[in-house]
């Protein structure tokens, strides 16, 4: 089971922002801090924090909340 | 003016009449530069035989210029050729008829052969000559085709599916009467019938199997019942996917997807052409996909095969109904919301979203849209196109 | 927030297995919450990726209660980078050149047998350029450059391979570079590559995809050692090492152990582990430090080890002060503090008592302190980190001979106490000043002493080199600096003065003195050689400004007494007038002034 609260902790503590405004409309395209950047620095985060690993192919393309959220879900699943 | 060369007849005169004044005297002087004695000097002129001032001759037969330009035939007048011989010189004060009158017409040059007079006050002969005028053709002119009568009636293969019931939806939202075309699903093509009818659209079901010989001409011969003709044809049935790896890939799949995509859609278009080609006005929209031009989906060979055909088919038949008035075109829809897109995961489908520049996948809607324009008076100009419907996941 | 908030997140922060996110959340937090904290501003440039840096560097400047603003240059462009730099006036500039991206997979084309003309084609490029940069990063007060470094392991393990080679090449010539540059000073990268593991330090898959190189815990070493050799960005300056002695220098209670029980050898354990920290110190002392005892013994006990201790590496010459007694050892630190003219915040104090310790750290807390562990295998990395919080920013040549002036300054005093008239005293050390104008050679000293100087300092004005040799080549600004000997010895270049001259006036922009001089009246003998020089350009008369900060009481009243007349008293600060005439006046009967003119 993927602990939704945590996942939107690690990724407003990443990205800056507030935790609360995440939903499922959140992306790259509508929050300013996210970068390629820092796109990394949050892989990286989940990574650490769920004790996970996001193939390499994937990983530049999971650029919504929605996306990390179903392929987190998975790996942590397979774990 | 005559804004149609066809509407002047030979014989047809026009004048104008023109007093030459001092002052008309002084403004040609000025304009070209003529200021010969004998048309300025009065006592130079009386040392003349002509005793008295002689107004300049190009002065009167210019007005020719204005008969010709503004009457006879007026706007679009191309004056080739003036022959002119001055009778009598023109005195100032003198009032001045000018005519024009058609001689011939040479229709194919859209050439005028006029006779040019000039005559005074007394009914003198002051100029005679020829002109010869050519009547140039204008936008308007060209403009005034005369509207066609494309008929308002459509035949959508798989006409009740995911993407074929949206295209029959708008089709018939846009005032054209559709023919549902479906193979074994007739709860739902009936259901879209009722639907589009309780809408105030006319709508009939027609049953076929388009692989079977002979289907394609029954469907044209119910619309013709039905609605008096057919004038829009949208070849959409297609069978599942059915992605196989090539070592698993028989012949019969590929033919499977020929048989449906390029053979049905091949009976269909020779079904309905000689009414689409009776009324010089013809709209046929195939829909195929972004695999044709997109990168290969791997195992998606028998339907990327079909498409392409058909693809390839509306391209060469553009070409070759062109001339008969009827447009061939495509739609290439990219990954579309439908139940085709059943077995793809979900996160794949999210992906594809995210990678796609408008961030989510193409909607029956979004489809539909791109096939009524192609259908309509707006796209008459616009044949052999590929219009891709993929948010810009693949641009080429 | 809380305080048991910032409390975690700082304990977060000093923690080494804090995860990533545990450090990003920490830092961003306490930049924000904590009070007190400096800001200094920091410019990276590398021809790599190296946004994830800044997080680490923040992170060690927050722990040592800086606020560090990162600026990361652009992608593999540093000269533009530096020149941004230098006109958002970054405190610190930090260059990172990456050895294997200088060309594509670098290490692997030189593996290839790329052409020897490529390479040093290359290498001649890095070297102007990085000429080029050093020269514009002038105004920059800190430039680190990191040393090359390799990123993929050698193949050959029994002898060096061409990348080796080309890679040491390539080293030596950056050295050259950054060595021809001063104040640049070269960051030596291989050396913390080597202690983080090259496997553990390179992230192959963020490098491959988006070229950033760096794993975590070299981003983390890296933060630390930046601000070791900044010196906690700026925020300390050590100076001396107080040591205590029992189970400190040696194993045992000498009171107790006598000299012949304690245990201090070269080669048994425990005794080894003590003589090898001894021999460190002694290294920490010709690099300059000040090593002083603070012990509570009996003077003749701590004295019979000095001098009769067969394996003793430390001697009463190599200490410059000995606090040998049953006082409050905070007392003693005080005393050393005052004696020195250095401050609290200057002196690192070593013991193994906790009780001590907690004693200083509460009465003197200025104080930097470390203790001896339990576990003495431990010890070697304490001597280290207190090595590091010495040598890390750096030693210039001037700063190692110190401890011999500070030396001499103590003989001095201890000399005062046998006269009887201060003047008599002052008399007999045969003072000799030597006052210099626009001295270029004395740059780096100038601008140093400009930089520490915080008691005998009028404005507190801070000059970078860039900003002294402006002063210098200036048409209506002069730079003095005087050094001072007196029969002990040299105390080197001890005061700086810099005046401006507007029109008939000459304002003191500067005028600032090692403590190390003061009392004997240097201060007020080379007034008439300004005077005289400002005459000689038509000037008629002298102002002096005096700035009040934190430290400087001490010259509150020093324009007073060189007789100037205060012309506007204001909060904080205080302007006075004087005619040259008066100042041409003055005369030193006992120090014997040179000025080249």
């Amino acid at each position: 089971m993927l602990d939704e609260t945590k996942l939107k902790s690690v990724i407003a503590a990443i990205l800056d922002i507030d935790e609360n405004s995440i939903d499922q409309n959140t992306s790259m395209d509508n929050v300013e801090s996210w970068d390629s950047i820092k796109h990394m620095d949050l892989i990286l985060a989940i990574e650490e924090e769920f004790g996970v690993s996001v193939p390499d192919e994937e990983a530049a393309d999971l650029t919504s909340y929605a996306l990390i959220k179903l392929v987190v879900a998975d790996l942590v699943k397979d774990k | 003016m005559f804004h149609d060369f066809n509407a002047i007849q030979v014989g047809d005169v026009r004048t104008l009449s023109k007093t030459i004044t001092t002052d008309d005297v002084r403004r040609f002087v000025e304009l070209t530069g003529d200021d010969n004695p004998l048309h300025v000097d009065p006592v130079y002129a009386e040392t003349t035989p002509f005793k008295d001032i002689v107004v300049h001759g190009m002065l009167g037969a210019s007005f020719l210029s204005t008969v010709i330009g503004t009457k006879l035939p007026g706007p679009g007048a191309l004056w080739v050729s003036q022959n002119m011989e001055f009778h009598r010189p023109v005195r100032l004060g003198d009032a001045l008829e000018i005519g024009c009158t058609v001689l011939k017409k040479h229709e194919r040059d859209r050439l005028l052969d006029l006779e040019t007079r000039i005559t005074n006050q007394n009914g003198d002969l002051v100029l005679s000559g020829r002109a010869k005028v050519k009547v140039l053709i204008t936008r308007q002119a060209a403009e005034a085709a005369p509207k066609s009568d494309r008929r308002r009636v459509a035949i959508v293969t798989g006409g009740s599916g995911g993407i074929g019931g949206a295209i029959s939806r708008r089709l018939a939202a846009e005032g054209h009467a559709v023919v549902v075309h479906y193979r074994g699903r007739r709860d739902r093509a009936e259901a879209l019938v009722r639907e589009l009818s309780a809408n105030g659209s006319r709508a009939i079901a027609v049953q076929g199997d388009l692989t079977v010989p002979g289907t394609a001409g029954s469907i044209v011969e119910a619309a013709i019942q039905a609605f008096g003709g057919v004038g829009v044809l949208v070849n959409n049935a297609a069978p599942a996917i059915d992605a196989k790896p090539i070592q698993v890939l028989g012949w019969t799949d590929m033919q499977k997807h020929l048989d449906v995509q390029v053979r049905g859609a091949f009976e269909m278009i020779k079904a309905c052409l000689p009414q689409m080609t009776e009324t010089r006005a013809g709209r046929i929209v195939n829909i195929t996909s972004q695999v044709v031009q997109g990168n290969p989906s791997v195992s998606w060979t028998s339907y990327a095969v079909g498409k392409s055909a058909l693809a390839t088919l509306s391209r060469y038949l553009a070409a070759e109904l062109g001339p008969s008035g009827v447009t061939v075109n495509c739609v290439a829809p990219g990954m579309t919301e439908t139940t085709l897109i059943g077995d793809i995961p979900e996160k794949v489908q999210m992906m594809v979203a995210r990678q796609t520049p408008l961030r989510r996948l193409s909607t029956p809607e979004d489809v539909a849209a791109a096939v009524a324009f192609l259908a309509s008076d707006s796209a008459g100009f616009v044949t052999g196109h590929t219009l891709a419907v993929n948010g810009g996941l693949t641009m080429s | 927030m809380s305080t048991n908030d910032r409390a975690n997140a700082r304990a977060l922060l000093a923690d080494p297995a804090a995860s990533f996110l545990q450090v990003q959340k920490s830092v961003v937090f306490l930049e924000k919450t904590e009070d007190g904290l400096n800001d200094v501003t920091l410019g990276l440039s590398s021809n790599v990726q190296v946004d994830r840096l800044a997080l680490y560097l923040r992170r060690h400047a927050l722990l040592a209660g800086v606020r560090l603003q990162v600026q990361v240059g652009l992608y593999d462009s540093v000269a533009q980078d530096v020149e941004t730099f230098v006109q958002a006036g970054v405190d610190v500039l930090l260059v990172l050149p990456f050895f294997d991206n200088l060309m594509p997979a670098f290490e692997a084309q030189i593996a290839a047998g790329l052409d020897d003309a490529v390479i040093a084609a290359k290498g001649e490029e890095l070297a102007e350029r990085y000429r080029l940069v050093l020269a514009a990063a002038h105004p920059i007060p800190t430039v680190l450059i990191g040393q090359f470094h390799r990123t993929w392991p050698s193949a050959q393990p029994r002898q060096p391979d061409r990348v080796s080679a080309v890679l040491q090449t390539f080293q030596k010539m950056l050295a050259k570079v950054v060595a021809e540059a001063t104040p640049a000073a070269l960051f030596d990268m291989s050396g913390i590559l080597t202690d983080v593991g090259l496997s553990a330090a390179i992230d192959r898959r963020f490098y491959a995809q988006a070229k950033a190189p760096y794993a975590l815990p070299m981003l983390n070493e890296i933060g630390r050692r930046t601000a070791k050799a900044t010196r906690a960005y700026g925020t300390y300056f050590y100076k001396v090492l107080a040591l205590d002695c029992d189970n400190t220098l040696w194993g045992g209670v000498v009171g107790e152990d006598l000299v012949e029980g304690i245990k201090l050898s070269p080669f048994e354990y425990p005794g080894n582990v003590y003589w090898r920290a001894q021999q460190e110190f002694l290294g920490l002392e010709r690099a300059g430090v000040i090593l002083c005892l603070c012990t509570k013994n009996n003077p003749a006990d701590v004295e019979e080890v000095l001098s009769r201790h067969p394996d003793m590496p430390i001697r009463s010459e190599n200490l410059t002060l000995k606090k040998i007694n049953w006082e409050d050892k905070s007392k003693n630190l005080r005393a050393i503090a005052t004696e020195l003219n250095v401050g609290l915040d200057s002196i690192v104090f070593l013991d193994d008592s906790s009780f001590e310790l907690e004693g200083v750290q509460s009465q003197v807390p200025a104080v930097t302190v470390f203790q001896v562990p339990k576990a003495l295998t431990e010890y070697p990395d304490v001597v280290g980190d207190i090595k590091a919080l010495f040598l890390a920013g750096g030693v210039s040549a001037e700063s190692s001979a110190k401890t011999q002036q500070y030396k001499q300054k103590a003989a001095a005093e201890a000399l005062k106490a046998q006269f009887s008239s201060q003047e008599d005293y002052i008399a007999s050390l045969e003072l000799e000043v030597e006052l210099s104008r626009n001295a270029e050679a004395n740059v780096t000293r100038i601008s140093e002493l400009t930089q520490k100087s915080n008691q005998f300092n009028l404005t507190t004005r801070r000059y970078t080199q860039a900003e002294i040799l402006a002063a210098m080549a200036s048409e209506d600004r002069e730079v003095y600096s005087l050094t001072v000997k007196d029969k002990f010895g040299s105390a080197g270049l001890t005061g700086v003065g810099v005046v401006r001259y507007e029109d008939d006036v000459v304002e003191v922009e500067a005028f600032l003195m090692s403590c190390r001089v003061i009392g004997r009246g240097v201060e007020f003998c080379i007034w008439p050689y300004i005077a005289r020089d400002a005459a000689r350009r038509g000037c008629s008369r002298l102002r002096g400004r005096f700035v009040r900060s934190a430290k400087n009481n001490l010259v509150e009243d020093f324009f007073d007494q060189l007789g100037l007349t205060s012309e506007e008293n204001r909060e904080g600060e205080r302007t006075y007038v004087t005619s040259l005439a008066t100042l041409e006046k003055q005369q030193s009967q006992w120090i014997k002034i040179h000025y080249a003119g």
